[in-house]
C-alpha cells in the first residue's frame, strides 16, 4: 500500500512537473534558471505557450457553442376560447404562453381575429423585451364576437422572438363554429286564416346578451300576396326592420297587421324571418325562422245584430247570421258565441242551440251556396244589477267541412259589446221635517188658508250607477209660492232662480255615482188664499231632469209632475 | 324698584339736586308709594248681546255663588265684601276674566248696622265711624232730627265733609287699594234733591228748615262734589249711579231699579231715561235696567224677558231679581246664554218705524248679528209676520216660549218680549262639506239649535270650506286644489298633491303655534295615500309633511288641528285614517313628528275610515278629539282626551242604520264661546 502510494505520488509530482513546464514555461524557467545562456529556451517556450494556448482557446469555444445551441429556445402558446361561440355575444381568447429553455427577447405575439371580433380593450398585438427561460404567462382578450350562425370562423396567432442574433416565429391556430345567435326571434301567425281577413303578424325579438348591438335588422319575408296595413315598426324597402342599438336584454314586439288578398283557392304561404348584424362591414346572418299560414277561401260570411246600450232588467233579442258564399253547399255549419261578463248581470236563452255556461253553440246540418240562415238568443238582464259602467260583450264565431275538399273552413269571428245605461231614480219631494224630525219648514202645517207656511223641496238624484254630466234639473213655482233664496246643493254650482219666469234651475257639470247621496234642496213660503181650501196645491209645476251618461253616451231625462203638498189646505179657524 | 334707586344714586353721585330734581324725586316717590294710582285702561263693555247684570248685595259670597255670578257680565257687590269674601273676586275673575265688579256703596245714607262695627279692619268701619265721631255730617231736619226715607238708615248730609271724605274712601280704600277686584264703583241712591225727604229739611244746619229750591241746590251741589271727585282721582273706573240722577258728566250711568216704574214714566219714560243716560253719560255708558219680580219665585219669565227684551233695545245690561229689598238672586234664564253678536242697528217700532227718540207703547224690534228682539209694551197681544223663518231658543225653562221651533210667524203677549235667533247657514272657524245637512250637539250628544244646511253658494257642494271669522278669509279645498280668497279675492291658489292628483283634498286650519303665528293650512288626502302637507295662508309649504301611516296604505288621511296637549305647547295635528282606513287616530306636533302612537276610535275592524276634529266641547281648557265614522259606517259620535279615553259616552248623530257616511267638526256655531259638536252628512238626500 505504502508503494502504491509512493508511486503514486511521485508519478503526481512528475506529471505536475511536466504539465507546470507545458502551461508556465516561463515561470518554470525562469524560477529554475532564469534562462541564464539559455536564451533558445525562451522562443521553445514562447512557441509552445502560444500553441497551448490556441488549443485552449479553441476547446473553450467549442464549449460556448455547444452550450448556446447545442439546446434551441422554445416559445409554447396554449390557445383556448369559450366552448359554444353566440354571435353578438361575449367571446375571450385566453393565450397561455411558456418560454421553456432559454431567455429570449423581443418577444411578439399577434392576435388575428375575424373582422366580427372586436376585443374590449382594442389590443390584439402584444410584446415583451425578454421572457426569461421557463417563464409562463397568460394573455386574456374579452371582446365579443359577431359572425354568421353555423360557420366557422379561424383566429391565427403569430408570434416571434430573438435569441442571441439569431430570429424565431411560429404561429397557433383555433377555429370556433357561431352555434347560435344572442338576437333571438320568435314569429307568431295563426295556423289559418281567410283570404282578405286581418290578422296580427308578431315577431318578438330579444337580444339576449349583456352585450349591445348595433344596426342590427330583422328581415321580414312577406308573402306577396300578404298586404300589410298597419305596423308598429317602419318597414323598409327590402322588407327589413332595422334598429340602430339594442340594448343589452332589450326585447320587443314588431307587430304587423295584414290580410291576405286575392290567394288563390286553400293553401300555405310562408312567413320568413331573419335577423342580420350590419354593426361590421360584413352582414352578419343570424337567426332564421320561418311560419307557415294555411290561407283558406272565405266560405262563410257572419254578422250579429242588436242594440248595443241597454237598461238595467231589459230582455232583449241577438242573432247571428251566417251565409254560405261559396260555391259548395257547407256541411255541419257550427256557430259558437262565447259570452264575456255576463254572469250575474244577465242570463240567456236560446231555443234552438245549446248553452254551456259561457257558451252558446248551434249545428246546422247544411247549407247550400248563397243561403242565409240565423240563430238568435234571448238576453235577460238582472234588474237589481247596480254597478257602475257595466258592459257585456260576446263574439260569434264559425266553422264548417267543406264536402268536396274534405278540409275545414271557418268565418271571421263578430263581436258586440253591450253598455248598461245608469239606472237613475229622480225624485221632487216636500220636507216640512226632517226623516230623523229635525224642523226645516215652519209655519202651519198642514197649510191653512191666510198663513204663511215655508218649506224645503228636495230634488234626489238616487240609484244611479254611471258618473252624469251635464246635469240640469229644472222647475217653476206657481203664483202663490215665494222663493226665499235659501238653498244648497251637494255638487256643483249653487241652485238660481230668474224671478222674471219664476223659475228655478240647478246645473252641475258632473254629479259622481257612488260618492254620497247627491241632490239639491230649496226653500219656498207658501200663502194659500181661502179659495184653496180642502185643495192640494201646487208647490212647484213640472219638474225636468236632463244629464249626459258619459258611458253609454246617451242622455238620461226625467219629467215629474207638479208637486204638491201633501195634505189640503186648511182653513184658519183661529 | 331698582330704576328709582339708580335715579337717586345717580342724583346724588351728581351733586345736582336742583328744585326740578327735586320734584321729579317727589312725583316718583308718588308713584312708587301709590302704584295703585297708575292709570288702568277701562274695561270695555262686552260685544256680545245680552248683556246682563246682577245686582247682589249679600255682604259674603260664597265659593258657589262666585262661581255662578261669574256667568253675568257685570255685577254689584257690597263693598265689605273685599274684606269679607277675599277670595270670591279670585274666583270669579278666573272664571270671567271680562267680568266688570262695581262697589256698591251708598252715597247718601248709611245703614244703621253699620255704625255699631268696631272691626278696625273693615271697610265699613273705616268709611263709616268717622260719622260716630262727626254728629254733623248727618243730615236733619229744623228739629234737630236724624232724617231717613228708607227703614234702618240715617241720611248723611253730602253738603258735609262727607264728600270728600266718600270719595277719598272710595278712592284710597276700595279702587286703588283693590284694583284687582273693584272695576268701579256704584253709588246707591244719587238723589238730585233731598226736600222731598223731610218738609223741615235743615241741609245747611243753622237749625232752620230750609227753602226747599234752596236746599235742593245745595244737595245737588253736594252730590256734584262727590261723584267729581270721585271721577277726578279715578278717571279709568266705572261709576254708576242708582236713582235719577243727573250727574252725567262724571258717571257712566246708572242702574234703573225696578224697571219700568212709575216714577219713570212707566215703559215709555223709563225708556227714553235709559237711553238719555246712554247719550249723556261717560262713555262707555253702563246702564243697568233692574226689573225685580216681587216675589221670590223665579219663573215669572214674562216679566223677565219684559225686562231683557227692553233691555236689549238699547245697549244696557239687563238684571232681574227678587225686590228693591232683596237684591241677591242668582236667577239665571235661558235667554241669558243666547250670543246675539253686535246690533245691527237701533231698537224701532215695529208699526210707525219710529226710532228710540219716541218711546210710545207699541211692539219694539231691534235687529242683531244672529237674531233679533221684539217687545210689546202695548197692553194687547201682537202676532207679527217674519220676513223670514227664525228659531226660538231651544231652552229649558219657559219651553211653551223656549221650544226651539222654526218659526215664520211670531205672537208676543202684551208686555212680553222674546229673543229669537237667526237660522245658521255655515259653520265658522272649522271645516264643513258644501251642502251637508249638519246637526249641532253640546258634549253629552243633545241638540242645541235646530239642524241647517251647511252652505255657502259662491262655492260647489262638497268642496270643503273653512270660513276663518278673525281674518275674514276662506279657504276651499276641492278635488285638486286648496284655494284661498279674502274680500272676494283669490289670494292663492295650490294643489298640494299636484295637478294631476284627483282625489280630494282635507284641510284643518288653525294657528299651530297658539297665537304667535299665522294661521296654518294642514292638508290631507282624501284617497291614494295618507300624506300630510303644512302650508301658509298665503299657500307657501311650510312642511313638505309626512305619512302617519304606511305610505302603502292608500286611503287618505283626515287632519284636524287642535290643543289637545296642553304640555305639549302650540297645537296639535290630530289625523285619521280616511276611505277604507282602520279607526286610528294619532297625533302629530307641528312639524309633522309623530308625538303620540294613538288610539283606535272604534272597533279595529271597522274600515270605514272616520272623520276627525279638535276642540274643547266640555269646557276644560283643553281641546277634545272627536270622532265620527265615514261611508260605510254607523254615524256614532266619540269624544277623548289625547290619551284616547273617552270624556263622554258618544251619541248617534245620524239615524244609527244610516251609512251614506258622515263629517265632523268642532265650532263655536252660535257664538257662545262655548263649542259644539257638529255632524254633517249628505243622507238626508238619500232618505
Amino acid at each position: 500500500m505504502k508503494k502504491v502510494l509512493h508511486y503514486t505520488k511521485k508519478a503526481a509530482q512528475h506529471a505536475g512537473k511536466h504539465t507546470t513546464i507545458l502551461l508556465f514555461p516561463y515561470a518554470w524557467h525562469y524560477m529554475t534558471d532564469h534562462y541564464k545562456g539559455r536564451l533558445h529556451h525562451l522562443v521553445v517556450d514562447s512557441i509552445i505557450s502560444l500553441v497551448v494556448m490556441c488549443l485552449i482557446a479553441i476547446n473553450f469555444s467549442l464549449l460556448v457553442w455547444l452550450y448556446l445551441f447545442f439546446i434551441p429556445p422554445e416559445l409554447e402558446l396554449n390557445v383556448t376560447m369559450n366552448d359554444t361561440v353566440i354571435s353578438g355575444d361575449e367571446l375571450q381568447i385566453d393565450i397561455g404562453y411558456h418560454n421553456v429553455n432559454k431567455g429570449i427577447a423581443n418577444v411578439k405575439i399577434n392576435v388575428h381575429t375575424p373582422s366580427g371580433f372586436i376585443s374590449e380593450s382594442g389590443e390584439t398585438d402584444f410584446s415583451f423585451n425578454s421572457l426569461s427561460a421557463d417563464e409562463l404567462g397568460n394573455i386574456v382578450i374579452p371582446g365579443y364576437f359577431t359572425g354568421n350562425v353555423d360557420e366557422q370562423y379561424r383566429f391565427v396567432i403569430i408570434y416571434e422572438y430573438d435569441y442571441y442574433g439569431q430570429h424565431y416565429s411560429g404561429m397557433e391556430s383555433q377555429i370556433v363554429t357561431v352555434s347560435s345567435s344572442s338576437l333571438e326571434l320568435v314569429s307568431r301567425v295563426p295556423e289559418k286564416i281567410l283570404n282578405d281577413e286581418t290578422f296580427t303578424w308578431t315577431v318578438e325579438y330579444v337580444n339576449s346578451s349583456d352585450v349591445k348591438r348595433n344596426n342590427t335588422c330583422i328581415q321580414l319575408g312577406i308573402s306577396e300576396a300578404f298586404v300589410v296595413e298597419s305596423s308598429s315598426h317602419t318597414i323598409k324597402d327590402d322588407g327589413s326592420v332595422c334598429f340602430k342599438k339594442m340594448k343589452p336584454r332589450e326585447s320587443g314586439v314588431i307587430e304587423i297587421t295584414g290580410a291576405f288578398h286575392n290567394a288563390l283557392g286553400e293553401g300555405e304561404q310562408i312567413f320568413h324571418v331573419q335577423a342580420f348584424d350590419n354593426s361590421k362591414a360584413e352582414k352578419y346572418s343570424q337567426v332564421e325562422i320561418q311560419n307557415p299560414i294555411h290561407v283558406l277561401t272565405p266560405r262563410l260570411e257572419l254578422g250579429t245584430s242588436g242594440i248595443e246600450v241597454i237598461n238595467v232588467g231589459d230582455v232583449v233579442y241577438y242573432t247571428n247570421t251566417y251565409t254560405n258564399t261559396g260555391d259548395v253547399p257547407l256541411k255541419n255549419v257550427l256557430i259558437t258565441t262565447t259570452l264575456n261578463g255576463f254572469a250575474g248581470r244577465a242570463t240567456t236563452y236560446t231555443s234552438t242551440g245549446n248553452a254551456n255556461r259561457n257558451v252558446l253553440t248551434w249545428v246546422d246540418e247544411n247549407i247550400e251556396p248563397g243561403e242565409t240562415h240565423s240563430q238568435t238568443f234571448t238576453v235577460r238582464t238582472n234588474s237589481g244589477l247596480r254597478e257602475k259602467n257595466v258592459s257585456m260583450s260576446y263574439t260569434t264565431s264559425a266553422g264548417a267541412e267543406i264536402d268536396d275538399l274534405g278540409i275545414t273552413t271557418y268565418t271571421r269571428s263578430v263581436s258586440k259589446t253591450i253598455r248598461f245605461n245608469s239606472t237613475l231614480n229622480f225624485i221632487v219631494l216636500q220636507r216640512y221635517n226632517s226623516p230623523a224630525g229635525d224642523q226645516l219648514g215652519y209655519g202651519p202645517y198642514p197649510l191653512k188658508a191666510g198663513n204663511l207656511t215655508a218649506l224645503r223641496v228636495f230634488w234626489e238624484i238616487q240609484d244611479f250607477t254611471n258618473d252624469l254630466s251635464n246635469v240640469t234639473i229644472r222647475t217653476t213655482l206657481p203664483s202663490q209660492v215665494e222663493w226665499t233664496g235659501l238653498s244648497s246643493v251637494t255638487e256643483g254650482s249653487a241652485i238660481s232662480y230668474d224671478p222674471g219666469s219664476r223659475t228655478i234651475t240647478w246645473h252641475s257639470s258632473s254629479v259622481p255615482s257612488f260618492s254620497h247621496a247627491q241632490g239639491a234642496q230649496f226653500e219656498v213660503r207658501i200663502l194659500p188664499n181661502f179659495q184653496q181650501v180642502n185643495q192640494r196645491i201646487n208647490i212647484t209645476n213640472s219638474t225636468t231632469f236632463t244629464a249626459y251618461d258619459g258611458f253609454t253616451g246617451t242622455t238620461v231625462s226625467r219629467i215629474v209632475g207638479p208637486l204638491q203638498i201633501n195634505d189640503p189646505v186648511q182653513a184658519d179657524t183661529e | 324698584m331698582q330704576d328709582y334707586m339708580r335715579f337717586i344714586q345717580n342724583i346724588h353721585n351728581k351733586n345736582v339736586v336742583s328744585k326740578i330734581s327735586g320734584f321729579a324725586l317727589i312725583v316718583s316717590l308718588l308713584f312708587i308709594v301709590f302704584p295703585g294710582q297708575e292709570a288702568t285702561a277701562k274695561k270695555s263693555l262686552p260685544e256680545n248681546y245680552p248683556r246682563v247684570g246682577n245686582y247682589f248685595l249679600d255682604p259674603y259670597i260664597s265659593t258657589y255663588e262666585a262661581e255662578q255670578l261669574a256667568k253675568w257680565d257685570v255685577v254689584v257687590l257690597g263693598f265689605d265684601t273685599q274684606y269679607n269674601s277675599p277670595d270670591a273676586f279670585t274666583k270669579m275673575k278666573e272664571i270671567n276674566p271680562d267680568i266688570i265688579l262695581l262697589a256698591y256703596i251708598p252715597s247718601e245714607e248709611v245703614p244703621l248696622k253699620h255704625l255699631g262695627v268696631t272691626d278696625k279692619k273693615s271697610p265699613v268701619y273705616t268709611i263709616y265711624h268717622r260719622l260716630v265721631e262727626n254728629d254733623n255730617w248727618y243730615l236733619k231736619n229744623s228739629s234737630g232730627e236724624y232724617v231717613n226715607f228708607y227703614p234702618d238708615t240715617r241720611m248723611i248730609n253730602v253738603t258735609t265733609a262727607w264728600k270728600k271724605s266718600l270719595s277719598n274712601f272710595v278712592t284710597k280704600h276700595v279702587l286703588k287699594e283693590h284694583p284687582k277686584k273693584w272695576d268701579g264703583v256704584f253709588y246707591d241712591n244719587c238723589f238730585n234733591n233731598v226736600a222731598w225727604v223731610d218738609p223741615k229739611i235743615d241741609v245747611d244746619a243753622d237749625g232752620k228748615a230750609d227753602n226747599w229750591n234752596t236746599a235742593d241746590a245745595q244737595w245737588k251741589n253736594g252730590m256734584n262734589v262727590i261723584m267729581k271727585r270721585t271721577r277726578n282721582k279715578n278717571p279709568n273706573s266705572f261709576i254708576v249711579c242708582n236713582s235719577n240722577g243727573d250727574y252725567y258728566t262724571y258717571i257712566n250711568g246708572r242702574l234703573m231699579e225696578a224697571f219700568p216704574s212709575d216714577y219713570d214714566g212707566g215703559w215709555s219714560g223709563s225708556m227714553e231715561k235709559y237711553f238719555n243716560v246712554i247719550a249723556d253719560g261717560d262713555i262707555p255708558s253702563m246702564v243697568i235696567v233692574n226689573t225685580v219680580a216681587d216675589s221670590t219665585d223665579s219663573t215669572n219669565y214674562k216679566l223677565m224677558r219684559y225686562n231683557l227684551g227692553s233691555t236689549l233695545l238699547g245697549n244696557g245690561f239687563a238684571s232681574y231679581d227678587q225686590s228693591i229689598d232683596v237684591h241677591h238672586s242668582l236667577w239665571w234664564y235661558d235667554e241669558y246664554s243666547v250670543a246675539l253678536g253686535n246690533p245691527l242697528g237701533g231698537a224701532f217700532n215695529v208699526d210707525t218705524n219710529a226710532g228710540p227718540t219716541n218711546f210710545t207703547d207699541g211692539l219694539w224690534r231691534r235687529n242683531f248679528q244672529r237674531g233679533i228682539v221684539f217687545v210689546n209694551s202695548s197692553n194687547s197681544d201682537r202676532t207679527i209676520q217674519l220676513e223670514e223663518g227664525f228659531e226660538k231658543i231651544l231652552g229649558t225653562q219657559d219651553t211653551t216660549v223656549n221650544n226651539g221651533e222654526v218659526v215664520g210667524t211670531v205672537k208676543i203677549p202684551a208686555h212680553d218680549g222674546i229673543i229669537l235667533l237667526g237660522r245658521i247657514d255655515q259653520v265658522a272657524n272649522a271645516p264643513f262639506i258644501n251642502g251637508t245637512f249638519a246637526k249641532v250637539f253640546n258634549v253629552e250628544g243633545n241638540q242645541t239649535r235646530n239642524a241647517f244646511f251647511s252652505y255657502n253658494s259662491l262655492f260647489p257642494g262638497s268642496n270643503t270650506i273653512i270660513y276663518l271669522e278673525d281674518v275674514a278669509t276662506t279657504i276651499i279645498a276641492d278635488e285638486t286644489y286648496v284655494t284661498v280668497r279674502k274680500n272676494g279675492q283669490t289670494i292663492t291658489k295650490f294643489a298640494p298633491y299636484g295637478d294631476q292628483f284627483k282625489g280630494g283634498i282635507n284641510i284643518a286650519v288653525d294657528r299651530l303655534d297658539g297665537k304667535k303665528k299665522g294661521y296654518r293650512i294642514v292638508t290631507g288626502t282624501k284617497d291614494y295615500g295618507p300624506h300630510v302637507k303644512i302650508y301658509s295662508l298665503k299657500g307657501k309649504l311650510r312642511n313638505p309633511g309626512c305619512f302617519p301611516y304606511a305610505e302603502s296604505f292608500r286611503g287618505g288621511v283626515n287632519v284636524a288641528i287642535g290643543d289637545v296637549i296642553k304640555k305639549n305647547g302650540g297645537k296639535e295635528i290630530v289625523v285619521a285614517a280616511a276611505k277604507g282606513g282602520g279607526p286610528h287616530v294619532r297625533i302629530l306636533n307641528r312639524n309633522c313628528e309623530l308625538i303620540s302612537p294613538g288610539f283606535f276610535a272604534y272597533d279595529e275592524s271597522l274600515h270605514t275610515g272616520i272623520s276627525v276634529a279638535a276642540g274643547d266641547i266640555d269646557n276644560d281648557g283643553s281641546d277634545e278629539i272627536v270622532t265620527i265614522p265615514s261611508q260605510g259606517g254607523a254615524p256614532y259620535v266619540r269624544m277623548f282626551n289625547h290619551k284616547g279615553n273617552e270624556v263622554s259616552p258618544g251619541f248617534y248623530a245620524f239615524n244609527k242604520d244610516d251609512r251614506n257616511g258622515a263629517q265632523i267638526s268642532v265650532s263655536d256655531i252660535d257664538g257662545d264661546e262655548l263649542s259644539e259638536i257638529v255632524a254633517m252628512s249628505f243622507s238626508i238626500f238619500n232618505q
